[in-house]
């Protein structure tokens, strides 16, 4: 089993506010600390226009992140390329890969946030369409010395994408999706890896991942390539009550202010009530989905995660740039306890 | 890994002190794999932070075999993480290719990457394949040029706002309002604060997060476009003249910049004067014009053929006008420490420039003469240029 590490928004919300030049700075020594601690890839999220600075440009960071480590994995999670110029991140993509020596993963998004796409231009009806018309881009971009393509967003004539990625064909292409078997089964049939999406119970994981691992051998996609990825919140600790005192410090306060800033949760009025969210039914099954506890508790948990054929498992311990001292116990705590578990043969 | 940290010259303090920095245009990356050239590059980078160098610019190039780097971003951000106390940034970029927005996002995260270290030197762009596969119309590449710039510099300096351009529109259905397309968000009843407006239909919006530097970063403008000049003039922005131009086109662009200065109210000494140039040292004058004799010799016979010297000159330039011996004396700051220093000196009386920009990395030219290049004019002239 592989093990991510991140999502990094690098974000200051108001219950937690930071320097957004420090958090800059710091996201390079978490890299840095990851990568010793025996973590396979390190993962930066994106978003616009949020109030707090929710990161929008990753890919400098992610340079960053590259010239100061050597072997760690580097990944977008999620590039949201419907709101981009496919050709642009094609360059930036392969300059990635190429200056980190091969070390690239593109996870890729469609986006959903309608701020998002009023601010960047594309209509927010054709996200989906856009996003596999981009992909398609992508991997023309990287695998032909020229390319052309005629498409319903974009048109190319006899472009030379320079560099090219140094992975051949080219880097791995994870697309991330929320809770959609039509989702799921798309990825599946264009032979994409699924990186199934947040606050979902592992029911509903196990659905999609039927469908999507149906969809993809339906349409012949090689095994190599039917890949499965989540992430969960995670709050380890020696103890359960000290895990749960991370949740409710940490994670809790989190979810409450992004998920009801953000709008996902309303009263039946439409009105934001941060008192009544934990009586909220998708708060109950964003709980439900968390992952809790000493690490013998967390390694069962994950252990059911590999039963139904997730190979790639991403412990979300860092939300938001909550207590540093807190997140770094618990990055070493997991690398330490629980990653040495899974990537011992099975017997 | 980085070398070990060495003591380094003083910064550049008041008038008459000379800042020096290096510059890249990525003609290094023809016939040799372009992850190589970008390592050396950036180590390069890390010896003159190390030594002292003010600061660094790199060129953006889009899908040539010839010179590439199609990331700026990438490279920016991979030697932010890398270097302490160098300013690094673009010479230029051409804004008409990407979306404002997008730009005015990068480039506030580079500068947060950088801790305001940032450099923004900016152009409308010359090359007409870069603008054919973007989909941008070539022939409106100034007045793009000019709203995207005024677009970004707005976005930096305001909160929530619309704007309403010819060729641009945030969010994208506001209507086109000139000539004052800009317009901050005005108070309305009930306010919503930033953190309740998630997931609505917008008519402004804000562009976080802020770059570090206040009001923004410094603007360089490119002066490869003729209106460049008045255009920085008027807006009190440096300009960049590029190591291609000749000594006397030099003089002459500072002449009219100081100009057009006087006549928008401001003077030329409350802004920058960079200059870049192609320099090179080495301990004695003929092994330094030994090393890189080739290397520039094949660089400029490419511009003269793909038409970049015609452009400068702004007109047809003979192959006779461009033998080594009459770029050197026209263009190229080449030989022993004291012949370098002479030379920006001259440059510094006659153009009024105090932030000399190096070129030393030639296509062909061994990178350990680079870094010794590097290291001697940290060392012989730096030093020089400082007391």
């Amino acid at each position: 089993m592989e093990f991510w590490y991140g999502l990094y928004g690098l974000q200051s919300p108001r219950v937690y506010p930071r320097s957004w030049a420090c958090m800059y700075q710091e996201v390079v020594d978490h890299a840095v600390r990851a990568e010793e601690l025996g973590y396979d890839s390190f993962w930066l999220t994106e978003h616009h226009f949020w109030y707090d600075g929710y990161c929008p440009s990753i890919l400098p960071v992610l340079a960053a992140i590259a010239r100061r480590t050597s072997k760690i994995g580097i990944g977008t999670g999620c590039l949201l390329l419907p709101l981009h110029d496919p050709l642009r991140d094609a360059e930036d993509l392969a300059f990635l890969d190429v200056l980190s020596n091969g070390r690239l993963i593109v996870g890729l998004a469609p986006g959903y946030r309608p701020e998002e796409f009023a601010g960047l231009g594309p209509d927010h009806k054709t996200k989906g369409s856009r996003l596999y018309e981009s992909i398609d881009v992508l991997q023309k971009a990287f695998t032909q010395e020229h390319f052309s393509h005629a498409g319903k967003f974009f048109h190319y004539e006899d472009v030379r994408l320079m560099p090219k990625p140094l992975q051949k064909p080219h880097p791995p292409i994870w697309v991330g999706a929320g809770w959609s078997l039509v989702q799921a089964r798309n990825i599946g049939q264009r032979g994409l890896a699924y990186w199934a999406g947040p606050a979902m119970d592992i029911d509903t994981v196990h659905s999609l991942s039927k469908t999507y691992t149906e969809a993809a051998r339906e349409a012949g996609v090689p095994q190599e390539n039917i890949k499965l990825a989540v992430f969960r919140d995670v709050c380890i600790a020696e103890t359960r009550e000290e895990a749960r005192r991370i949740m409710e410090e940490d994670l809790l306060p989190m979810y409450e202010e992004q998920y009801v800033s953000y709008g996902y949760i309303l009263d039946e009025s439409g009105g934001r009530r941060r008192d009544l969210i934990r009586e909220h039914p998708l708060f109950k099954q964003i709980l439900r989905s968390f992952v809790v506890g000493t690490p013998d508790q967390v390694i069962r948990d994950i252990e059911r995660y590999r039963a139904i054929g997730i190979e790639y498992f991403m412990p979300r311990i860092v939300l938001i740039s909550q207590n540093r001292e807190r997140i770094l116990k618990q990055m070493e705590l997991f690398a330490h306890e629980v990653i040495p578990h899974f990537k011992r043969p099975a017997r | 890994m980085r070398s070990s940290r060495i003591l380094s010259a003083p910064r550049a303090e008041g008038e008459g002190a000379m800042r020096t920095g290096l510059f890249y245009g990525w003609e290094l990356t023809a016939k040799r794999p372009a992850a190589d050239v970008y390592a050396e590059v950036l180590e390069q980078v890390e010896l003159a932070d190390d030594l002292g160098f003010d600061s660094v610019l790199f060129e953006e190039a889009h899908f040539s075999a010839f010179a590439t780097c199609a990331s700026l971003v990438g490279m920016i951000g991979a030697a932010a993480s890398s270097t302490q106390a160098i300013r690094i940034g673009t010479g230029v970029k051409a804004l008409p290719l990407d979306n404002p927005a997008r730009v005015t996002e990068d480039y506030a995260v580079l500068d947060l990457q950088l801790n305001g270290r940032l450099i923004f030197g900016v152009g409308p762009g010359e090359r007409e394949e870069e603008f054919r596969a973007f989909g941008v119309p070539f022939a409106e590449r100034w007045e793009r040029f000019v709203e995207y710039l005024d677009f970004i510099t707005k976005a930096w300096t305001h909160d929530s706002f619309s704007y309403g351009g010819r060729y641009f529109r945030f969010p994208k259905d506001t209507a086109v309002n000139l000539p004052q397309p800009f317009h901050p968000e005005p108070y309305t009843k009930p306010f919503l604060l930033p953190w309740e407006r998630g997931g609505k239909e917008v008519k402004y919006l804000s562009i976080v997060p802020k770059p570090v530097q206040l009001p923004h970063p410094p603007v360089w403008i490119g002066t490869g476009a003729p209106e460049g000049v008045q255009f920085a003039a008027r807006k009190g922005y440096a300009i960049l003249p590029g190591p291609v131009w000749s000594r006397s086109a030099v003089i002459r662009q500072y002449q009219e910049f100081a100009a057009a200065l006087k006549e928008a109210g401001r003077e030329l000494v409350e802004i920058e004067r960079p200059l870049i140039r192609e320099v090179y040292v080495a301990e004695e004058q003929g092994k330094a014009l030994q090393d890189v004799q080739e290397p520039l010799r094949g660089l400029y016979h490419h511009y003269l053929q793909d038409g970049t010297l015609r452009r400068r000159e702004g007109r047809e330039v003979a192959e006779a006008e461009c033998t080594f011996e009459r770029l050197l004396e026209d263009r190229f700051l080449i030989g022993d420490p004291d012949r370098v220093f002479e030379q920006i000196k001259l440059y510094q009386q006659e153009a009024g420039i105090n932030h000399i920009l190096c070129r030393m990395s030639f296509p062909g030219l061994d990178h350990v003469k680079v870094l010794q290049s590097i290291r001697l004019f940290a060392a012989e002239v730096t030093t020089r240029l400082r007391s």
